[in-house]
């Protein structure tokens, strides 16, 4: 009985402990991630790819969030067809798009 | 006639000195010992190599098993478990006529292996989905709770104070942080501890699933986490230096383990180093789990190893494991209504350790559930987080009893 009750303490005390410690370095972590990065807290959903140019370099730095992945694609695909209508001279849209070899000869 | 009776006499006498002689007149074990010892050796050796179970660390254990268990004398024997577990080890003896693994053997007696596995895991961990998810962490913290239960449990098995802390760390699914407690606590309970703790890792992919399912409704299991923010350098650098200051500050004892896990970690993200990163992520880790595990398995002859205390430490090691498991689960639920239905329960198995299966587990149910689920990298940071907390733990039982 003696052993249990002291068993029980030790349960209490080592999960209290365990939490504690986790805990601490958890609100460092949150704190330096929102200070020393500056970057958007875990979870949040990051709104700069969405609504900047495809100019904007955190576009070229993006990697990992989707949006910023979708920001890029979307970009690039911008880029293209504006070069296609500088090239053309008018919007042409990729699909209809067919030189006319024969033509140019 | 002289001649063949010198040829009979010396047959005689080689007969005497072979193992097969020596099974059937060795007064401390029977025959039937060494043979299902052989069998048990061989029953590992074959869950490793054919069915892949913890390969890297089972094969060496059970070989060490296999060594340490055909008949050998003392003087030839090539490891003698019994000269570790008195209370005044003699060292003179030991270097003088120890056998290739017992003068091994020193390197776990002594606390050497354990934080050295931890320096080359440091090195090859990501800790960036938990720095990208710092609430990730109490999950490991929770995840913790089947160890200090199943000190409870072994306690009322009649396991001393000492026993019932190395068997509940196996709780925390962590091989060299299992080892490293019970070699100080109770090291006489090494070879089943040990056994115990890599067999259940194994076994993690069939242990887990029923267990997170059955705490979980499908609703749960098909919430979609949304993506991990990138985690800069100067953080991934931080985090090892702020980890060690903490848990040191608190728990001093947990210094080998955390200390050389962060320092490993240190090595591989200060991008200054990365000779001695690849060297403890490879080479060094290596080299150590062989050694760790021939000799592990090197003391788990038939004296230590076939006794009721293994079968109860099997069962133990199994509730610690469920318990485990269930406890992440459940804390998950309640980061699920806390943060109104964000937070996928399935992480939380997760902060069990057992890196990366553990991890692989919860990806796969949360699939299962929900074909367009990815939580591999959510369920790394708890994972991770397990290996902190059960270190942590391993700190606690040290400080305690020591």
């Amino acid at each position: 009985m003696a052993n249990l009750t002291e068993g029980l303490s030790i349960v209490v005390l080592g999960m209290t402990v365990v939490f504690s410690v986790l805990l601490i370095i958890m609100v460092i972590m949150l704190v330096l991630g929102k200070t020393v990065n500056n970057t958007p807290a875990s979870g949040t959903k990051s709104t700069t790819a969405k609504s900047e140019s495809p100019a904007n370099p955190n576009i070229a730095a993006a990697t990992t969030n989707d949006e910023e992945i979708l920001a890029v694609l979307t970009a690039a695909a911008l880029a293209f067809r504006g070069g296609m209508q500088v090239q053309n001279g008018g919007v042409i849209g990729l699909r209809s798009y067919r030189p006319n070899v024969k033509s140019r000869w | 006639m002289e001649f063949l009776q010198k040829i009979g006499s010396g047959l005689w006498n080689f007969a005497q000195t072979s193992g097969f002689s020596l099974m059937f007149t060795n007064p401390d074990v029977a025959w039937w010992q060494y043979a299902l010892m052989i069998v048990v050796s061989c029953v590992l050796l074959y869950l490793a190599i054919a069915k892949g179970f913890e390969p890297l660390l089972l094969i060496p254990i059970a070989f060490g098993m296999l060594l340490a268990n055909l008949p050998q004398t003392v003087e030839s024997g090539i490891m003698h478990p019994e000269w570790f577990t008195v209370t005044e080890i003699d060292w003179g003896n030991v270097l003088s006529h120890g056998g290739l693994l017992d003068i091994l053997y020193l390197g776990v007696k002594l606390g050497i292996y354990p934080p050295l596995i931890f320096l080359g895991i440091g090195a090859m961990t990501d800790f960036g989905p938990l720095i990208a998810n710092p609430k990730s962490i109490v999950l490991g913290a929770a995840a913790q709770l089947g160890v200090f239960i199943t000190f409870l449990g072994a306690l009322l098995l009649g396991f001393n104070f000492l026993e019932a802390s190395s068997i509940g760390i196996i709780g925390g699914a962590d091989g060299p942080t299992a080892i490293f407690v019970t070699k100080t606590l109770a090291p006489h309970l090494l070879s089943s501890i040990a056994v115990a703790a890599y067999s259940y890792m194994a076994l993690v992919p069939l242990i887990q699933p029923p267990i997170m399912k059955a705490l979980t409704t499908k609703k749960e299991r098909e919430v979609i986490m949304e993506q991990l923010r990138p985690v800069s350098k100067k953080e991934r650098i931080l985090f090892p230096i702020i980890v060690t200051i903490t848990v040191l500050i608190i728990i001093p004892d947990a210094i080998s383990l955390i200390g050389s896990l962060m320092l490993g970690n240190l090595l591989k993200e200060c991008g200054m180093a990365d000779r001695l990163s690849k060297t403890a992520q490879n080479e060094l880790i290596n080299i150590i789990t062989i050694f760790l595990g021939v000799t592990v398995g090197a003391t788990a002859t038939a004296n230590t190893f076939l006794t009721a205390d293994t079968l109860k430490i099997v069962v133990l090691g199994l509730c610690a494991f469920s318990i485990s498991t269930a406890g992440g689960v459940l804390f998950g639920k309640v980061m699920y209504w806390a943060t109104g239905g964000k937070v996928n329960p399935l992480i939380g198995s997760a902060g069990v350790s057992a890196v990366p299966m553990a991890a692989r587990v919860s990806q796969t149910v949360g699939q299962k559930a929900n074909p367009k689920n990815f939580l591999l990298m959510h369920a790394m940071g708890p994972n991770v987080a397990g290996v902190i907390g059960s270190a942590v733990a391993a700190g606690v039982f040290l400080a305690l009893y020591k």
